[in-house]
């Protein structure tokens, strides 16, 4: 728009549009001369600030604002019209207005210098209450949300301890069940033998000898079982060195009793090398695969040990055809203290894995319920062997 | 109480068969030892004991399982249990199956031989009836008023029962059999076994009423079903 083809009924027309919408503006809209006097105010600075024009015209501006804003009004627009520097004009910002009543509420003030004849400033003021409150509001949502959060995450975190307090306890009551019965059937046979020695009216001096040696006896075994226990619980490190195979399987096959029924053979092919072992703890392991075999073999059978090198390691397969496992045994069969036997702790298995994890291999079985089980040993080849081998 | 009671024991530990079978031999018992159920099954077939003490863990079957065959073949045989995990679901299996006591060890021995002289004391019954389930219940009951009981559920098997064991009272339902009712081997009781006090059962009023009308004149007692258990009881105390 340009005002020089204005003719004075468009001018006219023109100033009462202007005039119906600075009228009807939402935002208060109120001009200053550069003293900070008001010169004109709308009808929604009456409504927000209280003031009738009469009121307000006239007179310094500061009189809309609280402390200290009013008191350094003054000094900000002398500042501006002598150095150009804006604090305000052209940017607009949040400060605090003061309605007529002496309540203060939050506003955003955008102000604008004109020069019509003279210099003007207009600002053009929003309430922003409803805004100030919805944003206070929010922030005390967050706040209350962060509250639950950091509430429910603690929650969350004793439900946890709790569980792993409960696992604990449960590991616990698994050791304890597991040891009652090794520990309690030689101390039922002690006490017994102890009461027979107490009360037997007519006690031969053989049987007094019969009972002394069965406490003694009960005695170790319960100190085996303990011993046991604690030796798995804290497994040394292997102390290897390379050790020929079969003469270890051999060894170990013939510490163990096998009934007549009970036919073993062990075929290591010629050529296969020296496994780099810990001699002492390597055999532990083949005894439990045997025994378990053996006992998986109440009718007889046949147990077949073989090896074969494969890549850096040999595996070693300890094969019965006994009476297998169901899926749901083999799957718990290496757990410590689980056992499917009358006697024992159920620690053979667990141990053999520990050992053999020690020695950076593997414990796996296979089995067949009815059919037999293989449980295959991987064991490591002394460092000088792997290299021949490249 | 014979004079020399008969014990078996089931322990897969050789020694606790060993002690238990010293310190009862030294209290003047008979003992017979089995390593497993099997055997003590087998054994159970072949002698009529008055009390057996089972280990609960053992190879092949737990004591619990043993002793649910044992109550099938011989019922009058009290059990003992003995377990290192007294509380656990074995021993309440054990229990609820009918075994008499549960001992954890390391066992009380002197706790031992009193629930075994205990035991020998109870009165020893027999209930002879063809319905299965009802002498199944009454053996609970009875079994709880501390009663060894023995069951038959025929004349025939009832008589073997009466040539094995001196039973204190007989509990005899009067319709056993279509042709040979519970009448005629009550007269047999009567008249081989006049240790055995006899009373009768029956559930047809009706029916027999001639003939129960005349046991009674001669001097039997009957119950009618459903059983009057207190009356009945009551009447079992002052018998034995």
């Amino acid at each position: 728009m340009t005002e020089t083809a204005a003719s004075p009924a468009d001018l006219a027309q023109r100033t009462a549009q202007l005039e119906g919408v600075i009228n009807n503006a939402v935002d208060a809209i109120i001009t200053i001369d550069p003293r900070g006097i008001v010169v004109a105010i709308n009808p929604s600075t009456e409504r927000m600030f209280g003031y009738s024009p009469m009121e307000v015209i006239g007179q310094n501006i500061k009189m809309l604002m609280p402390a200290p804003y009013a008191e350094e009004h003054d000094g900000y627009l002398a500042n501006y019209l002598r150095s150009g520097q804006r604090k305000i004009i052209g940017i607009g910002r949040e400060v605090t207005g003061k309605r007529k009543d002496g309540s203060t509420f939050p506003m955003h003030l955008a102000v604008s210098e004109a020069s019509v004849g003279e210099r003007l400033f207009t600002g053009i003021v929003r309430d922003i209450s409803d805004l100030k409150r919805a944003e206070a509001n929010l922030a005390r949502m967050n706040e209350e949300l962060e509250q639950r959060v950091s509430e429910r995450t603690a929650q969350l975190e004793a439900a946890q301890e709790m569980l792993v307090r409960k696992e604990k306890l449960a590991a616990l009551g698994q050791i304890a069940g597991g040891i009652a019965h090794e520990i309690r059937n030689p101390l039922n046979a002690i006490k017994t033998s102890a009461y027979y020695l107490l009360n037997a009216s007519n006690a031969s001096a053989a049987k007094v000898r019969e009972h002394l040696t069965r406490i003694d006896r009960q005695v170790t075994l319960a100190d085996n079982a303990v011993t046991a226990l604690s030796d798995f619980a804290r497994l040394p490190e292997p102390e290897r060195k390379p050790v020929p195979l079969e003469d270890l399987l051999r060894s170990v096959v013939s510490s163990i009793g096998m009934p007549d029924e009970i036919e073993v053979s062990i075929d290591v092919p010629v050529g296969t090398p020296e496994v780099f072992v810990d001699e002492n703890q390597i055999p532990i392991v083949f005894r439990n695969l045997l025994r378990n075999a053996r006992d998986a073999m109440p009718e007889g059978g046949r147990i077949v040990i073989s090896a074969a090198k494969v890549d850096d390691h040999v595996r070693v397969a300890v094969a019965d055809n006994g009476e297998g496992m169901t899926p749901d045994v083999v799957q718990r069969v290496m757990e410590p203290l689980f056992t499917t036997k009358a006697r024992g702790m159920g620690l053979g298995l667990a141990i053999s894995r520990a050992i053999i994890q020690k020695h950076d291999g593997r414990l796996e079985v296979a089995s067949e319920y009815r059919r037999g089980s293989t449980f295959s040993v991987e064991l490591p080849l002394g460092d000088g062997q792997q290299r021949e081998q490249l | 109480m014979r004079k020399h009671a008969i014990i078996l024991i089931a322990d897969d530990d050789a020694d606790i068969r060993a002690n238990f079978s010293d310190i009862l031999s030294d209290r003047g018992y008979v003992v017979d030892v089995a390593p497993d159920g099997h055997a003590a099954l087998a054994r159970i077939k072949e002698r009529q004991y008055d009390v057996a003490i089972l280990d609960f863990k053992m190879p092949g079957m737990d004591g619990a399982t043993l002793y649910t065959s044992v109550k099938k073949m011989y019922p009058e045989l009290v059990a003992i249990m003995v377990t290192a995990y007294a509380g656990s679901d074995g021993a309440q299996r054990a229990l609820d199956a009918g075994v008499a006591h549960v001992l954890r060890k390391p066992v009380e021995m002197s706790q031992l031989l009193e629930r075994v002289e205990d035991v020998l004391r109870q009165p020893l019954l027999l209930v002879v009836d063809d319905d299965q389930e009802f002498c199944a219940s009454l053996w609970q009951v009875l079994r709880n008023r501390g009663y060894r009981v023995g069951l038959a559920h025929d004349q025939s098997g009832a008589l073997e029962r009466f040539d094995q064991r001196a039973y204190d009272v007989a509990l005899i339902d009067l319709r056993l059999s279509p042709e040979n009712g519970g009448d005629h081997l009550f007269q047999q009781v009567r008249e081989k076994y006049p240790g055995t006090r006899t009373l009768l059962i029956t559930g047809f009023r009706s029916q027999f009423q001639d003939r129960i009308d005349g046991l009674v004149s001669g001097g039997a007692e009957v119950f009618y079903k459903p059983l009057n258990l207190d009356a009945m009881l009551e009447r079992i105390g002052q018998l034995v």
